[in-house]
């Protein structure tokens, strides 16, 4: 990809694909739901979401499925109140953004 | 490479650091490879890159100050302070991170000092200039350490800088020895030359041949000095204060140039 996702975008991105279960998902499908929007290694996301755990932006918990555990994300309120500022912030620069680079 | 190769290696590597950070690393690859299933076993192994690299990732994660260091993106960790191309559109979602962080901190007083994750991106080398300046807390390991470092590097330093003057020296006296040389070869060249002309010309009353053969050679000893005189002109007139500004002018580049590489 040309341009770069920086490491405060790329937190409202997982924010924003957790948010979005309710029940919580889990490393694989969080990868492959923000593979579909932007360019990222398989391994990309685990100090990311290592890190919003430990900023109590995420929780986890662990479910087994299939006789194994799995570690299921749920978004926590002070990751919710993160992700609204962050939709906010994004909305106006994107906004900005693209009215500048719009063609005429 | 097979799954559980990739993670009995990552585990060896991730020996060091903390017992839950590691099996919560380890859960979380394994977890990922059995989601992933065995038909894209390979092909994420392959995303996932050598487990040397999943390690250091996960250790410079580790660390806790990444917002100090580097950070991660979608090409994985980049460290800012080595890249050359630093984009200033990044840095306003990185404002908008430090409010979020400040306005986090109200809600949950649990860690006040991940409050100013913003700031602290300025004041990287905070910590290298509070140890110079003497003003970080408990600093007296960091003065006997700065001791020890200098009475162990001390006379290397003394020695190498020793061996250079040396050398200077050398040269200089060398130069100089030449100069003197040339110098007393040219004065003899002409006064030898003048000498031989004079006693030439005597002689050409008494024995013409001798006293022309005189004179020619005290034409060539005296042409042999003028080309000394000029040889030695070029040489320390001009190519001696051209090759010594050439050096000077190398030396203030070099030294102009090292904070830029420090930072």
């Amino acid at each position: 990809m040309v341009f770069n996702t920086g490491s405060a975008l790329l937190d409202a991105i997982v924010l924003a694909v957790v948010s979005k279960e309710a029940q919580g998902t889990y490393g694989y499908k969080i990868t492959q739901d923000v593979r579909s929007a932007i360019e990222i290694s398989e391994s990309t996301l685990y100090p990311v979401l290592r890190r919003l755990q430990k900023d109590d932006c995420l929780e986890v918990y662990d479910q087994a499925i299939d006789g194994r555990n799995r570690r299921y994300y749920k978004i926590t309120e002070s990751g919710r109140a993160q992700l609204r500022l962050y939709r906010g912030e994004w909305n106006n620069y994107s906004r900005k953004i693209s009215e500048i680079i719009r063609e005429e | 490479m097979r799954k559980d190769d990739f993670l009995k290696e990552l585990e060896y590597l991730l020996q060091d650091i903390p017992d839950d950070e590691k099996k919560d690393a380890i859960a979380y690859y394994r977890d990922y490879l059995e989601e992933a299933g065995p038909e894209r076993e390979e092909e994420v192994l392959a995303g996932f890159g050598s487990p040397e690299k999943i390690a250091s990732e996960i250790r410079m994660n580790l660390t806790g100050n990444v917002n100090q260091r580097g950070e991660f993106t979608d090409q994985g960790y980049t460290d800012r302070r080595f890249d050359r191309t630093f984009h200033p559109a990044v840095s306003v979602p990185q404002g908008a991170r430090t409010q979020g962080a400040a306005g986090k901190g109200e809600a949950s007083h649990s860690d006040g000092g991940r409050t100013d994750h913003g700031k602290r991106e300025d004041k990287r080398f905070r910590g290298i200039k509070e140890f110079f300046s003497g003003r970080a807390e408990d600093v007296w390991w960091k003065y006997l350490l700065a001791g020890v470092a200098v009475i162990v590097i001390a006379p290397v330093l003394f020695s190498i800088l020793l061996g250079i003057m040396g050398s200077l020296v050398g040269v200089f006296s060398l130069l100089v020895g030449c100069l003197i040389l040339l110098a007393v070869l040219t004065l003899t060249a002409f006064v030898g030359g003048a000498a031989l002309l004079a006693n030439g010309f005597l002689h050409l009353f008494t024995g013409f041949w001798s006293g022309v053969m005189m004179v020619g050679m005290g034409m060539i000893a005296i042409g042999c000095g003028f080309l000394l005189f000029f040889c030695s002109y070029m040489f320390y007139g001009r190519f001696l204060p051209w090759a010594f500004r050439g050096i000077w002018r190398v030396c203030r580049k070099a030294v102009a140039s090292l904070p830029g590489q420090v930072r």
